[in-house]
């Protein structure tokens, strides 16, 4: 029976919530206050002591470069370089901030006190600073230490540093801002990549070779204080206009990236990447829902391709991310890399490629809709790399100015990529290593770097200075890419 | 006498000191629908996975029209189609995407009519532009099922397909099982479900 009427519902405190939260909490608590304190004395102790170990390393490379770094380019990567690093940071933090929320909450607070006639904005303020925090540290760690290492004076670091740290507030802000308005999807993710945007422009910059040293302002001057200033503006104006729209952010916005953070801490425990990149893509269709859907296509093998052509057409950012990485072996080139190029354009091309292997993936974790094929999983496996290896050799052919090898770095890239999918999780049923921090499956480590050593692999024979190192290249690669589509599924 | 389509002999699985599967022998003619009753944990999934190849038994084989059962070879999966519990779907395709790239890949003719019609038999038609991830579980299990009726098959495996799906969708199940005996295939399924228990099944293969 539905309880009494109610004249009105009053509206509750967040702060007599909370205090019920606490509560219910008192006698429960797993840890004793002596474990509290030891455990903040160990982290801030750690802190401290790795903290000064890697501002020692910073201090020290900053001066090395300083002495050592005097050409024209290596200057210019000197000076700049802190600058694109640190807008690759802010477009990565803003990426996975709009991935969340970036105001998010647990699956429990979403069930149990956003439904209450609380004020959403109070509940929600915890988190907002949270993020806030995490985006401006990030940003403004990733300025500093690079800011150290180019050999910058202490003014210009720091000034240059809060400049870094201000932009990461004002992103979060107007990240918020979004998430609380009515906006389309497009918009918010269009802004979310103006810093990429602003990264792009500099990379062509540098390719151009219109960016010079000297066109840094090195000491703290009107320029330095401008910039801090305006950023001070437009973060303090930007925060106050998101925390009052707090209450505007929907519930289904806020749950999402609470459900995603349990689902992606899971993975991140057991350190398998591949089930990170599952939780990712499941969560960004998941939230499209619906699709135009393409038919027609080949019969037999060819329908796997024509869907991966679909894939493409459905969302052309994941070509677009291929093509935005151009500039970086151009940029490479212009400062001087000369045959590292190619390494590096390897390394690119695999972690651009990964957004395209969604097939190659998915018919390897799940052996049930591989068994539905009328196929071997070899030429299932095979067909689902047709279309990346032709976005990576259009790839090859668009940096060819920069670094002459266009199939060796297709083929190098596409076989990292499909090792980096295809990667087994690590397997707690075998015998475990045991370490400092516990009894840790044999393959657990290796997980992080898999990709990059098939990437490394291919791409240093392109350092030998004639035809050879392409082919040798090229037959690494073939030999991988054929380990990888015949080997058994786990 | 219809031909035998599956024949298992002396198939046995452990796992550590148990015995799940103790020498099973049984074998399955076209034209029929036999099914695996049992209780929780008598090894009708494993029985199924063996048969698949999804699991490697200990001992004893499974062969499909003459043939042993491999899920690697071209011959197993032309012939089979199979409904176990590991159903996944690619998340960026469409129902209907999913579908199609079922019939496209067996080249059945007609594919884009064969499609629509297995979605409307299976209730889908509506969600055709739906990403799996969105669908319910027992949605999932139909879509699960389209993939493996729009194509041609000799021998079809289910699992518990009464699993997630609603009243109206087992009395569907039936039917559809009962025109794929006539149109001359085998069915395999271990099931609980009394409608597809009572009157359905040609054999009753008990395990437990």
């Amino acid at each position: 029976m539905s309880g009494t009427p109610r004249a009105a519902v009053e509206e509750v405190d967040a702060r007599h919530l909370r205090r019920q939260i606490r509560q219910w909490r008192r006698g429960r608590a797993d840890a004793r206050l002596v474990d509290v304190i030891g455990d903040a004395y160990v982290a801030i102790f750690s802190t401290l002591i790795v903290g000064s170990m890697l501002g020692s390393v910073l201090v020290h490379t900053g001066a090395l470069t300083a002495r050592t770094c005097s050409g024209g380019p290596c200057q210019s990567a000197r000076f700049w370089g802190p600058w694109l690093i640190t807008l690759a940071v802010l477009t990565l933090v803003g990426v996975l901030a709009r991935m969340f929320g970036p105001v998010f909450v647990s699956s429990a607070t979403a069930s149990w006190l956003l439904s209450t006639p609380v004020r959403r904005r109070s509940l929600l303020l915890g988190p907002l600073a949270l993020i806030a925090t995490i985006c401006a540290s990030l940003a403004g760690a990733t300025a500093l230490s690079s800011l150290a290492v180019a050999g910058f004076g202490v003014a210009p670091t720091a000034a240059a540093t809060g400049a870094a740290l201000l932009a990461g507030l004002v992103l979060v802000a107007l990240w918020t801002v979004l998430q609380a308005s009515e906006a389309p999807r497009l918009v918010g993710s269009t802004l979310v990549w103006l810093p990429g945007l602003v990264l792009e422009a500099g990379l062509v910059l540098t390719w151009r070779g219109d960016l010079h040293p000297h066109a840094v302002p090195r000491d703290v001057d009107a320029v330095w204080l401008g910039v801090d200033g305006a950023l001070v503006v437009l973060a303090v104006a930007g925060i106050l206009l998101a925390v009052a729209r707090l209450d505007r952010v929907r519930n289904r916005d806020l749950a999402a990236g609470g459900q995603l953070g349990a689902a992606l801490s899971g993975a991140l425990a057991t350190l398998d990447l591949s089930l990170v990149y599952d939780v990712v893509i499941g969560q960004r269709w998941r939230r499209r829902g619906q699709v135009r859907s393409r038919r027609g296509g080949a019969h037999g093998l060819g329908a796997l391709i024509w869907l991966d052509a679909v894939r493409l057409w459905r969302s052309p950012s994941r070509l677009l991310l291929i093509i935005a990485t151009i500039p970086i072996a151009y940029a490479a080139r212009a400062l001087d890399a000369g045959a590292g190029t190619a390494v590096i354009s390897v390394v690119v091309g695999f972690l651009a490629a990964l957004p395209l292997m969604v097939g190659l993936r998915v018919l390897t974790r799940t052996p049930g809709l591989a068994r539905m094929l009328p196929f071997t999983a070899a030429q299932a496996r095979a067909a689902t790399l047709v279309v990346p290896c032709g976005c990576l050799l259009i790839y090859g052919i668009l940096i060819i100015s920069a670094t002459p090898h266009p199939i060796p770095i297709a083929l190098g890239a596409l076989a990292a990529a499909a090792r980096w999918v295809t990667g087994r999780p690590p397997d707690y049923g075998r015998p475990l290593v045991s370490t400092p921090a516990g009894a840790v499956p044999a393959n657990l480590y290796g997980s992080a770097l898999r990709g990059f050593d098939v990437a490394l692999l291919t791409g240093l024979p392109l350092l030998i200075p004639n035809a050879n190192g392409d082919a040798i290249s090229v037959a690494i690669s073939a030999v991988v890419l054929l380990v990888l589509v015949n080997r058994k599924s786990a | 006498m219809s031909k035998v389509v599956l024949e298992v002999a002396g198939l046995t699985k452990r796992y550590g000191d148990r015995t799940v599967l103790d020498a099973i022998s049984f074998t399955i003619p076209a034209d029929s629908i036999t099914a695996l009753a049992g209780p929780n944990g008598s090894g009708k999934s494993t029985l199924l996975r063996c048969i698949v190849g999804a699991e490697e038994p200990d001992s004893g084989t499974a062969t499909l029209l003459g043939q042993p059962i491999d899920e690697r070879s071209l011959h197993s999966r032309q012939h089979l189609a199979v409904v176990l519990d590991d159903l996944d779907f690619f998340p960026d395709l469409s129902v209907v995407e999913h579908v199609d790239l079922f019939a496209k890949a067996f080249a059945v003719p007609g594919a884009e009519e064969v499609v629509d019609d297995v979605l409307n038999e299976v209730g889908l038609i509506d969600q055709s532009g739906q990403l799996p991830g969105t669908l319910s579980s027992g949605q999932r299990r139909r879509l699960a099922l389209a993939g493996a009726l729009v194509r041609p098959f000799s021998l079809l495996i289910l699992d518990e397909p009464e699993q997630r799906l609603d009243a109206d969708g087992l009395v569907w199940l039936a039917g559809r099982l009962r025109r794929a005996r006539e149109d001359g295939a085998a069915v395999l399924m271990a099931t609980h479900a009394p409608v597809l228990l009572d009157g359905l099944p040609d054999d009753v293969v008990a395990l437990g």
